[in-house]
């Protein structure tokens, strides 16, 4: 089956950052203009355009959710998170050396999946506190990756760091996104 | 005009696009009202965070309208200029005629 929405994987990811408020109406405009682009652009020009809509928002869209959310609180909020997944991967990190004796692509793909859970744990307790929180967390967990690929980067192999870049702030949204519709659902059951 | 009240470049061309689109002001006809009157390009992200300051220092009042297909389900976002974002708008306008007045520029120089 031929595909003509706009591109799936980028929207999902993109919905990730924003508030429930926001979402309807940015995505609802990105979907419809797309549609619109794609009958005068094809569908190669319009998801183009869509793809850097997308990027290019995610700046104003995260500052925005910062200055909603008074940023300074937000902020604390956030390395609050950012300091229980350091926390969360140490001690991960200390028990799986000494159980698991495997060879070191294993190990890190191990330890990449636990600091997977490590950062949606730390993005469900930074909304638990701030709900804008997850966003500044992502951006802390992306920062903090690069800063550490520039300053270490012979100790780990450079796959996993650059995959640390990249899951580590969609894991803090995704964590973020649970706790937002966990609240969700116990408001309706409350009801 | 209070210090509070004084609006960057981009608010006022924000506003001025609500001025004009009337009734029909939502985020992406904000955007290509600005796209195709000022050849500037923009992301739809920048136009809701502005138009967001804009809802928050009353210049502006939004609601929601209708859900439809072409959207997605989605519901659109409408927004309109209120007396004190065409009051902050004129005192805008009116400040910069202000400093102007009297300037001998050449601007085919510049």
């Amino acid at each position: 089956m031929k595909c003509t929405g706009p591109p799936g994987f980028a929207t999902w990811l993109f919905s990730l950052l924003l508030p429930r408020r926001d979402k309807e109406m940015l995505l609802g405009d990105l979907i419809e203009e797309h549609a619109l682009l794609a009958s005068s652009l094809g569908l190669r020009g319009a998801s183009q355009w869509y793809r850097s809509q997308m990027l290019r928002s995610i700046g104003p869209v995260m500052w925005a959710n910062i200055r909603r959310g008074r940023w300074l609180k937000t902020l604390g909020a956030a390395w609050i998170g950012y300091f229980a997944v350091v926390l969360l991967v140490m001690t991960g990190d200390i028990v799986m050396s000494k159980l698991l004796s495997t060879d070191e692509q294993t190990y890190s793909l191990v330890s990449l999946a636990a600091g997977f859970l490590a950062m949606t744990l730390g993005g469900y307790l930074a909304a638990c506190i701030r709900p804008g929180a997850p966003a500044a967390l992502a951006l802390i967990a992306a920062l903090m990756g690069v800063a550490s690929l520039m300053i270490t980067g012979d100790r780990a192999p450079i796959w996993y760091q650059i995959a640390l870049i990249i899951i580590a702030p969609v894991a803090a949204l995704m964590g973020g996104q649970i706790r937002i519709r966990r609240g969700g659902l116990r408001r309706k059951e409350s009801r | 005009m209070a210090k509070g009240d004084s609006l960057g470049q981009f608010e006022q061309i924000v506003l001025v696009a609500l001025l004009r689109l009337g009734p029909d002001g939502y985020g992406m006809a904000v955007r290509r009202e600005i796209e195709e009157r000022t050849g500037r390009s923009l992301s739809i992200g920048a136009v809701y965070a502005t138009l967001e300051r804009l809802e928050a220092k009353g210049y502006v009042s939004s609601f929601t309208g209708e859900a439809t297909p072409e959207r997605g389900g989605r519901a659109k976002r409408f927004f309109q200029i209120e007396s004190n974002g065409q009051r902050a708008l004129r005192d805008s306008q009116e400040a910069i005629r202000r400093m102007m007045a009297g300037l001998k520029i050449d601007w085919r120089t510049i």
